[in-house]
């Protein structure tokens, strides 16, 4: 479980959160939507440690950070550096011990190739290869079908079912709703520094239109379109 | 086409800024440094004159395979892209060739002066994908990378090696030990993004003994052939030998702390100031080590 109680974080006097709390439970899937700039990424930075921030983030295990594995929306790859040597770095960092990488490879990546070659689907795939590989408990899932081809968009979503079965705890974000529907248990709806709403899965099917309505209005008739 | 020039001094003067200096003193600190090792150069070698000319061709040819080729076609003419490029290379080859003319190396101007008109004209990117393989696959990443960047500078070393035993120079033997080390080090020159360092599971601690392990490891790894050639053919110079290695694993760990030092920034004016003071005086380091270990173990705690 993670538990996020009054979290609040600003960069300078930009305020992004003010006083946010949420639980995610073992073995459920989340989804956090919000517009371009609400403030995504930056959680799931400060549930990784990668941000201060003002407030609390527990979970239930110890060093959590050690059984997180965070997808990043544009993974950093160095130069010079293979696909199979990128996975074999996190694998040590990790402390985790995988001998046939190449059977593993799921995604049919070629991972002799220099990473930074890939094109932007197949880095995210190789970046998400990387930390599946790394047997975590906890994955952060930052737009992981951004990007991605369809038939691997339909592979993650698998990925993430099965990561499900296996009693993970998976954040996700993404700005494609269906992806979303199919995949999560609940949807926090994150908007000017507030979650706004929790969705459970049931009442999915209404909550596209809300949004919608919520977050878009009438804001297209503004713009001047002849 | 001048705002482009505009934009390049502004990011050359925030580069100087983020460094922690101001850019009129960097570019006075430039400008000394850069007299400094030419002033050295021409008093150590005869062959000054092409060291230095090859100098200012390396760097025209490196930034003629520059990242932002598709940028400049796509949004410059191509007599906009041609002169821009000279331009760049002139403002590169400019002090070279001042000081080449200053010591009377007319040759040696005319060719760099030609070169920078040539190279302008070169627009293909050149991009070298063949993987390179090292013996470095199960613990990436710094000597994995910096071998494939740098694997001449370790091919220059052997080559020296071998020639100090042919003119039985055992100093030159030395030298070539030093300029590996002094390349290794620069494989720990970039830092790594922040991700990297809170993947790993260690401890601060466990984490900066893991990197010192490493590096000593891969670096005795490359070094080993020549301290090898060196010990069979100048034996009596054993002790010296061994001093000297053990020097240069010395200033390997100094660096790998200073560098995590200042994490995750680069290292800054205050590192490289102690770094360069070790340097001038070596027993210095004594006292440098536990400094930057302290400095690193805080940084990295905030996400270790």
């Amino acid at each position: 479980m993670i538990e996020i109680k009054n979290l609040s974080k600003s960069f300078g006097k930009n305020l992004v959160f003010k006083d946010i709390s949420a639980c995610f439970k073992k073995g459920d899937v989340y989804g956090i939507v919000g517009e371009n700039g609400s403030g995504k990424t930056t959680l799931f930075r400060c549930i990784a440690g990668l941000e201060k921030y003002n407030g609390t983030i527990t979970s239930s295990v110890s060093e959590f950070k050690n059984q997180l594995g965070f997808l990043m929306t544009e993974p950093y790859f160095f130069n010079k550096i293979t696909g199979k040597e990128y996975i074999q770095l996190l694998l040590n960092a990790r402390n985790s011990k995988v001998t046939n990488i190449n059977d593993q490879n799921i995604f049919e990546l070629p991972l002799d190739q220099y990473a930074s070659n890939y094109s932007t689907g197949m880095k995210k795939k190789l970046a998400l290869t990387a930390i599946l590989l790394q047997s975590n408990d906890y994955f952060i899932f930052d737009e992981p079908f951004n990007g991605v081809d369809i038939h691997s968009n339909m592979m993650i979503i698998e990925i993430i079912q099965k990561l499900k079965k296996l009693n993970k705890t998976i954040l996700i974000s993404s700005h494609i709703f269906s992806t979303l529907a199919e995949t999560c248990d609940e949807i926090l709806v994150l908007k000017q520094g507030e979650f706004i709403k929790h969705v459970k899965k049931e009442n999915f099917s209404s909550l596209e239109k809300e949004m919608k309505d919520l977050i878009i209005g009438n804001c297209v008739d503004k713009l001047c379109l002849t | 086409m001048l705002y482009y020039f505009r934009l390049k001094f502004k990011i050359v003067n925030r580069k100087l800024t983020e460094f922690g200096v101001h850019p009129i003193i960097g570019y006075c600190i430039l400008l000394a440094v850069f007299l400094f090792l030419t002033e050295r150069l021409f008093l150590v070698t005869k062959y000054a004159s092409s060291i230095y000319a090859s100098c200012a061709m390396y760097i025209m040819l490196y930034k003629t395979a520059n990242k932002n080729a598709d940028f400049m076609k796509m949004n410059f003419s191509k007599k906009d892209c041609y002169l821009i490029r000279l331009i760049e290379n002139l403002a590169v080859s400019v002090p070279f060739i001042s000081v080449l003319i200053y010591k009377h190396f007319y040759i040696e101007t005319a060719i760099l002066f030609f070169i920078s008109f040539i190279f302008a004209l070169i627009t293909t990117s050149v991009k070298f994908n063949k993987t390179i393989p090292t013996p470095f696959f199960k613990e990436p990443f710094e000597f994995l990378i910096g071998f494939r960047k740098r694997f001449y500078i370790i091919l220059l070393a052997y080559i020296l090696t071998f020639i100090s035993v042919y003119v039985t120079n055992f100093n030159l033997g030395l030298f070539a030990l030093a300029i590996s080390f002094l390349n290794f080090m620069s494989f720990y020159s970039d830092m790594e993004h922040p991700f990297y360092v809170w993947s790993f599971h260690h401890k601060p601690k466990d984490f900066l003994i893991a990197k010192i392990k490493t590096g000593l490891k891969q670096s005795s790894l490359l070094s080993i052939p020549i301290v090898f050639i060196l010990f069979i053919s100048f034996y009596t110079e054993f002790s010296t030998l061994i001093t000297f290695l053990l020097i240069c694993y010395t200033y390997l760990i100094t660096f790998i702390l200073a560098k995590y030092s200042n994490f995750p920034k680069q290292i800054e004016i205050p590192q490289s100031i102690l770094l360069g003071i070790s340097f001038i005086f070596p027993p210095i380091v004594l006292f440098i080590i536990p400094y930057f270990y302290k400095v690193s173990i805080k940084k990295l705690s905030t996400l270790l």
